[in-house]
């Protein structure tokens, strides 16, 4: 479904050049949950903005199934990969209702905007039609998090990128969003790729799991590994030792 | 509830009214509490009633000049006096409102769209374009603005219309440099990076996602900028490149009244006050504006 190749990014020039991405290659296929774990700074976040189409700086090779991506998207273009955000408090606008914020990106596809599309995608994230009418001022951080899959998956994309979508919620209401996500992701056939510093939330969501580090794919793992502490890398063991010391603190 | 919502098109857009309509009550409630605000209200109110009624209530035609009774100090029978020319000041001034009025509310109608427009294509833009449209902001924002417009006037010729040009060719670039600020925080956030990825074209960001979490700011810069709008448009009276005589202006009377001064003070000093009064007023409302509209507590 996705296929990444040789994938470089660079900002500035001369002596300003910075790289934060550079030789990135992973491939994931249809339906999977490909986790990315790293600390932060590591081009995680970079590499969810060049496969969405954020980034125009990019070369290498995006694949999205089996079409290769251009950096600068329009129109229906867009429609293939949508994306969660991280921050529940500045995901939705605030001077728009939750109808509005799931009507505006079918107005821009050209898509039908009728209240009953608008229904079934807020019954399908486990809300209320009746929250159509409202402020995202007047919702929970969950049930903001809840519209904002709303609103990706309104457009019916094939890649859902995740860029730590739980990370900012209580753990009950954490557990609530992933398994949300992956009800979802069976219901629809999904791809996601889910980047988290929650060992934990990817070894349960993810089937394969690769570890970045400053701009690069330092090794692959599969989800079973990661729980069982079988790493190569030392920079691995460290993440996950130090991870499990968390836990047990 | 499931069925509660409504297909129909027509009680979509009666409801998206009622927002509006509640919308609008929340604000004026927190406005009311405003003191300050409430006073510079109300002023500015009696003000645009004056002036509206100007020819209703005017004691005396402004106009009218009466030889026999130059210079008489305030009485029962001229509350503010008269001018150099035996005009009743009370008279002028109530006419002269309608003058400042009118050139305060040309200006933001002009003013605040441009500025709008200018700032947001900056903001939003970046690049070449931001550093083009800011370059044109930093020269008029070097310019004195008075100096600016006086120089307008002059090659354009003196008249309340050219005034009004004049001001408002000095008045936009604050309120393009505070429309660029608040883009370039807005831009950055998570629901437009959304919108972008949903194919959302520049024009609609701009009008549906942006405009709207400027308006707020900007509605309170053009209310405070009005205040010096009414100075400017003094200044240029007083010198004589506004509003020309002999219709009534407030600078403009301060202007023949200067000559006057020290003995018939009454000419000069109530026009001043009225300056002072609505400027005031203005600004009082503009502050009380700023704390209603902030969106931490609507």
């Amino acid at each position: 479904m996705i296929e990444i190749r040789d994938l470089e990014l660079t900002f500035g020039t001369g002596r300003h050049l910075v790289r934060p991405l550079s030789d990135l290659a992973f491939s994931v296929g249809k339906g999977e949950t490909y986790g990315i774990v790293g600390e932060s700074g590591c081009g995680k976040s970079s590499l969810l903005r060049c496969i969405g189409g954020m980034e125009k700086g990019w070369t290498g090779a995006i694949e999205i199934a089996g079409q290769p991506v251009p950096r600068i998207r329009r129109g229906s273009e867009c429609r293939v990969v949508q994306m969660v955000f991280q921050d529940p408090y500045g995901t939705l606008h605030p001077r728009h209702t939750i109808g509005m914020a799931l009507s505006e990106p079918l107005r821009a596809q050209g898509m039908e905007r009728s209240t009953s599309r608008i229904a079934d995608a807020l019954r399908a994230v486990g809300l209320n039609p009746a929250f159509a009418e409202r402020y995202p001022h007047q919702l929970s951080g969950g049930q903001r998090q809840r519209v904002a899959i709303a609103r990706a998956l309104i457009l019916k994309p094939d890649v859902v990128l995740l860029d730590e979508p739980t990370s900012a919620l209580d753990v009950s209401v954490q557990a609530e969003i992933l398994n949300l996500l992956a009800d979802l992701r069976e219901q629809l056939g999904l791809t996601y790729i889910l980047v988290s510093h929650d060992l934990a939330v990817v070894a349960h969501m993810c089937g394969r799991i690769a570890v970045m580090q400053s701009g690069k794919v330092l090794e692959e793992l599969s989800a079973s590994d990661l729980r069982h502490g079988r790493a190569t890398a030392e920079y691995t063991i460290e993440l996950i030792e130090s991870s499990q010391l968390k836990t047990a603190a | 509830m499931l069925h509660g919502v409504v297909e129909n098109a027509g009680a979509k857009a009666a409801d998206a009214e009622s927002r509006q309509v509640s919308r609008l009550l929340s604000f004026w409630r927190i406005f009311r509490t405003d003191f300050s605000g409430m006073l510079g209200l109300a002023a500015v109110g009696i003000l645009i009633v004056l002036a509206l009624l100007a020819p209703v209530i005017a004691p005396y035609d402004p106009y009218l000049q009466s030889l026999q009774s130059t210079l008489l100090p305030p009485s029962a029978r001229h509350l503010a006096g008269t001018d150099e020319l035996g005009r009743d000041v009370l008279s002028r001034m109530l006419y002269g409102a309608r003058t400042t009025l009118l050139v305060v509310v040309s200006v933001s109608v002009l003013v605040a769209p441009i500025g709008l427009l200018i700032g947001i294509c900056a903001g939003y833009f970046g690049g070449w374009i931001d550093r083009t449209l800011m370059r044109v902001v930093d020269i008029f924002l070097a310019l004195p603005s008075l100096v600016l417009a006086l120089g307008f006037v002059a090659a354009l010729g003196a008249g309340t219309e050219n005034a009004v040009l004049a001001i408002a060719l000095t008045a936009w670039p604050p309120i393009a440099r505070l429309a660029r600020a608040e883009t370039l925080t807005i831009r950055s956030s998570d629901y437009i990076a959304a919108a972008r990825m949903y194919g959302a074209s520049s024009f609609r960001i701009i009008t549906a996602h942006v405009v709207p979490l400027c308006m707020p700011s900007i509605i309170v810069r053009v209310t405070l900028s009005m205040a010096s709008v009414i100075l400017t448009a003094a200044g240029l009276g007083f010198l004589g490149l506004g509003a020309q005589p002999p219709s009534a202006e407030w600078g403009t009377m301060i202007s023949t009244g200067r000559k006057v001064m020290i003995d018939h003070w009454w000419v000069a000093a109530f026009p001043g006050i009225a300056i002072l009064v609505t400027s005031l007023s203005f600004n009082l409302i503009g502050d009380a504006l700023r704390d209603a509209l902030d969106p931490r507590k609507a």
